[in-house]
């Protein structure tokens, strides 16, 4: 049975595009496992050549105060990973602390070559608040002659959980590392200095120092620090990676990850959105383009700024002065300097046709050059060339401030009858309206830049709000070609995207106490 | 080829932009890269144009004695002795160094002439608000009471004004002016952003397809 | 009565002008203190600022000009002095010709030795321009700090650091020696491996340019000062999180001012600021009442 358009189109924009955008939408990395509040890590000791354990823990609010309100921490082992624990040891409130937000213990009953679990405990408010289960940890003797730990140092702890992956969505010739900082790894630490990179072509190495970073989390979000190796990385080539610590003169090595293969992609999946949206919106630019051209009739609303062209320019003819036509003060590159000039072809006709004088002062090069060809062709068109003269469209300076005091002495020395401002605009917006409206001139503005509108609209009697200034060119020409593009931009752009926006807000709403929000939120993220 | 050329530069360099932003895989990546740097080296000339063009234009009225032709000499002589002293009297180390005549003449010359014009601004927003900003409609009242918590908002002024007037904590003018700064400006800024990007895009695209061709110089 | 009014509405413009004059030069000269009230924008730029660990390398895109200096160059400096005190390591580059110039110029500012120059291992090192002092804190050019210059490209610079600094920025400004030289540029390819942009921005290529490619493409934190009449236009940023903070003109470098601890030209400038504010709203409001005053007695003639 067919379906009514309307029907099938509403059904596509609330159903299937939400839906489709959803399921492209990029997805965050891997996070960093951890396990709150204690996070307990253990390490077989660095430097004892008797073996021992050391274990490091984050400690629990209130572990700050003082010794009568905040009990202490029990240390539990076992040698299975299901129990029993047995209690092996306390570390008191009083105990020096191995960094403010961190607490370390070590075991030394231990035998090298057996395996531990270690748990910590805490009772806090009358339940006893209880760790994960780190290990199985097994204690390693050092061997003689290599730098031996004193008793009462703070162990530093290495980084963990370290992944080394071809970096994503790139052009090659870059791996990404990532990593679960050190406990000791703590804010604005004195004494931690930071991480070094390692790496090698194979993993018994040699490994060379390829970066260093600071400490602290890249991505708060997945609580892990990323560093990005760009350093004469060959695609389809073979590395291997390590990571170490440096605190307060020691070092504390990561595991070896490798190998990892950099490589090129072809497509952002980032930006999977983004291409869905954009080809939509180029999709109904072209279709509504094919439709005008096939002769349907598209209505575009008044715009009074663009009705009044013609009447600002008669009104010049009449008093017998000069028409001043500023096409903004930024370069050919924008694309408001392009618009000003389709403008600026309307008015350069009109002027030709009228007879009356017209000058343009710029404030760029290149945009004179193309200001001289649309005026000269425009007079061409109109049936004037003899009225066209290089000297009509001029240049005064790059500079902001210089170009606002010379169109300024211009002004006032000349007192034309017509202003037009169209193109963008910076601070120099309501210096040249100002003085403009002081020698009683009526006067047109455009522009897409935010900021310098509501100095337009107070000093000038007619503006271009954003669009409309782009939406010039189809409104003065009337071409099909024109017309159809913006049509197209209003439906496949605006229609899309708002109707897209309410969706995903009313969804996002409804669904927060599911948790999903976030990741709802995210969708619409650019990667 | 007078029209065809720029047409196809156009249209490679900005498909080529276009489609990078999807597919970084080499040689677009390249490409982009490529394009950006010819665009830094095309747009380095073109400060070089416009200041060779300045003089040529300056010197054209000095010769033709055109009317104002002796602020066409201040142009040049200021032209000539900032690069003189830029390029030539350094005392041997980079023009933009600390110390040099070059950074002389910005900071004691160039710095107060743009802050002075900047600074004319003042002015012109006192005067054109004295005149346009009338309470003739329902619109333009809200408007103005809106600008007038904003101003008094974003000075110490308000908080003495809001004890005056006995506002409650929460509701005082500093707050109200958060609010609107917060919730309608930035609901109105985006409304414009949205709409300015999409003709952004639409302008964009029909460059990039030769639709539009007013830049080249009529149709 | 109606003269009076009528008189009022078309005021010579060259009263106003003396009166915003007047509004703006004596407050400067009768000292009057005021209470600065930090905003969440400028909080929330400085506690992002705040959580970068130790050594941490900040790029402060300067994009301004001398006509916006008394609203962007007390951020600047503000911005230097924190970051020397706190041991965070800056590369100062522009978008905007003058802006690596207004940099040298707030770093000459910040700097608190009263020294010309010392010796250090038979070098001649400036102060001011080799070493900043800032109470017991020195930072180094080249180690601590380094200022790139200019380049010209607008956004597409951006757009090129994210994947070469050094095809970007090849040589440093001050001696012209190649980035890999310093090392403070150690490590340092791409845009991504920055910690934190700060940009000072009037307009364009600036905070808009930096959002949508610095951070939205390279996932670079990004806090913000702008010009006052810049400001409204990047809240949308700073409340979808795209920017860290914001500094919106004066006030907001008088509030950076009072967060960081050290008050300076921003905090002083905005008496004159204040007195202005009031002049132009009691001009509205005379042009109101004169408006109103002179159509309400041509409605009743009317009549």
């Amino acid at each position: 049975m067919f379906m009514p358009k309307k029907i099938l189109l509403s059904a596509f924009f609330v159903i299937i595009l939400p839906l489709v955008v959803w399921l492209v939408h990029g997805l965050p990395g891997q996070q960093s496992i951890s396990y709150p509040p204690y996070d307990l890590t253990a390490i077989s000791t660095p430097g004892d050549t008797a073996g021992s354990i050391a274990l490091n823990w984050f400690s629990l609010d209130g572990d700050n105060q003082s010794a009568e309100s905040f009990p202490d921490y029990r240390i539990l082992r076992s040698g299975r990973a299901e129990g029993p624990f047995e209690e092996i040891g306390i570390v008191a409130f009083a105990t020096p602390r191995a960094t403010p937000n961190s607490r370390q213990y070590r075991d030394s009953a231990v035998e090298t070559g057996n395996s531990y679990f270690y748990k910590v405990s805490c009772l806090v408010d009358g339940s006893s608040v209880e760790s994960n289960a780190a290990g199985p940890i097994v204690p390693v003797a050092q061997t003689a002659g290599e730098k031996l730990a004193v008793i009462e140092d703070v162990i530093l702890f290495p980084p963990t959980q370290l992944r080394a992956f071809d970096s994503p969505n790139d052009d090659g010739h870059s791996i990404s590392i990532e990593w679960k900082i050190s406990p000791n790894d703590v804010f604005r630490g004195a004494k931690f200095s930071g991480y070094d990179i390692h790496r090698s072509n194979v993993p018994e190495g040699p490994y060379e120092l390829i970066g260093d970073v600071t400490g602290g989390v890249s991505d708060p979000g997945r609580g892990v620090k990323i560093f990005t190796d760009g350093n004469n990385v060959q695609d389809g080539k073979e590395y291997y990676y390590y990571v170490n610590a440096r605190w307060d003169g020691q070092i504390a090595g990561s595991g070896v990850v490798g190998p990892v293969v950099a490589g090129q992609q072809w497509f952002h999946t980032g930006r999977g959105v983004s291409l869905i949206l954009l080809g939509i919106l180029i999709f109904s630019i072209l279709f509504y383009i094919n439709q005008a051209k096939s002769g349907k009739e598209l209505f575009i609303r008044k715009i009074a700024g663009l009705e009044a062209v013609d009447e600002a320019v008669g009104r010049a003819t009449e008093m017998g002065k000069k028409v001043f036509y500023v096409p903004g003060t930024q370069d050919m590159d924008n694309v408001q300097t392009i618009a000003g000039l389709t403008i600026l072809a309307r008015v350069a006709k009109l002027t030709a046709e009228y007879e009356t004088r017209l000058e343009v002062p710029v404030s760029r090069s290149l945009v004179m050059v193309s200001a001289r060809e649309v005026v000269k062709e425009s007079y061409l068109n109109a049936g004037r060339p003899d009225y066209y003269n290089d000297d009509m469209v001029y240049y005064l300076t790059d500079d902001q401030f210089g170009y606002a005091a010379g169109v300024d002495g211009l002004v006032v020395r000349q007192k034309p009858a017509t202003i037009f401002y169209q193109g963008a605009f910076y601070a120099e917006s309501l210096i040249l309206a100002e003085t403009g409206n002081s020698i009683g001139a009526i006067q047109i503005a455009g522009t897409a830049m935010p900021a310098q509108l509501p100095f337009f609209v107070a000093a000038c009697d007619y503006t271009l709000i954003g669009e409309e200034l782009f939406a010039a060119s189809a409104y003065l020409s009337r071409e099909p070609k024109l017309l159809g593009s913006l049509k197209g931009q209003d439906i496949g752009g605006k229609l899309v995207f708002l109707s897209l926006a309410i969706i995903f807000i009313v969804m996002i709403t409804l669904l927060q106490k599911h948790g999903i929000s976030g990741e709802m939120i995210r969708v619409f993220e650019v990667h | 080829m007078k029209r065809e050329i720029p047409l196809i530069l156009t249209a490679v360099v900005g498909l080529t932009f276009v489609v990078q932003f999807f597919i970084p895989h080499y040689p677009l990546g390249f490409m982009a890269d490529m394009f950006s740097d010819w665009f830094s080296i095309v747009a380095a000339c073109a400060i070089w144009l416009g200041a060779l063009n300045l003089l040529k234009i300056s010197l054209n009225k000095v010769y033709k004695k055109e009317k104002d032709w002796f602020f066409a000499i201040v142009t040049i002589i200021s032209f000539l002795v900032i690069v003189i002293a830029g390029f030539f009297f350094s005392g041997g180390r980079r023009f933009q160094e600390p110390g040099t005549n070059f950074d002389w003449l910005y900071i004691n010359v160039y710095s107060p002439l743009s802050a002075t014009m900047f600074a004319m601004l003042a002015f012109y927003v006192a005067s054109a608000s004295y005149r346009a900003f009338r309470a003739r409609n329902a619109q333009a009242t809200i408007l103005l009471l809106a600008a007038f918590v904003v101003m008094v908002g974003r000075t110490p002024f308000s908080d003495w004004l809001s004890n005056l007037l006995f506002m409650p904590e929460g509701w005082q003018i500093s707050n109200l002016s958060n609010i609107i700064m917060n919730f309608f400006n930035v609901a109105g800024q985006r409304a414009i952003m949205i709409g300015i990007s999409l003709g952004l895009i639409s302008t964009a695209l029909r460059i990039i397809l030769g639709i539009e061709r007013t830049y080249l110089g009529g149709d | 009565m109606r003269k009076i009014f009528e008189k009022l509405l078309a005021i010579d413009r060259r009263i106003i002008f003396l009166v915003i004059f007047l509004a703006v030069s004596v407050p400067i000269f009768l000292g009057i203190k005021i209470n600065i009230k930090i905003t969440d924008e400028v909080k929330a730029f400085y506690d992002a600022v705040s959580n970068l660990p130790s050594g941490a390398r900040i790029m402060v895109a300067c994009d301004f000009d001398p006509g916006s200096e008394p609203e962007l160059q007390p951020m600047t400096e503000s911005g230097f002095r924190y970051f020397i005190q706190n041991k965070l390591r800056f590369v100062i580059i522009g978008l905007w010709p003058q802006g690596p110039m207004q940099a040298n110029k707030a770093l000459a500012a910040v700097n608190e030795a009263k020294d010309e120059f010392t010796v250090e291992n038979g070098d001649t090192l400036y102060f001011g321009t080799d070493l900043i002092v800032v109470g017991s804190d020195t930072a180094r050019y080249g180690v601590d700090f380094i200022n790139l210059g200019f380049q010209a490209g607008n956004e597409l610079v951006i757009q090129r650091m994210g994947s070469s600094l050094k095809a970007a920025f090849a040589s440093d400004l001050r001696l012209g020696r190649p980035i890999e030289d310093f090392d403070i540029m150690r490590g340092l390819n791409k845009l991504s491996d920055f910690e934190f942009i700060y940009n000072l921005s009037a307009g364009y290529p600036g905070t808009v340019e930096w959002v949508q490619f610095a951070v939205d493409r390279f996932h670079v934190p990004c806090g913000a000062g702008n010009t006052a009449v810049q400001a409204p236009q990047v809240y949308p940023y700073l409340d979808s999180g795209q920017l860290s903070g914001l500094m919106g003109g004066m006030k907001g470098a008088a509030e950076l001012e009072k967060v960081v601890g050290h008050k300076a030209k921003a905090t002083m400038f905005m008496v004159s600021q204040t007195a202005a504010h009031i002049f132009v709203i009691l001009f509205i409001i005379i042009g109101n009442i004169a408006y109103f005053a002179t159509r309400g007695e041509t409605g009743r003639k009317g009549l």
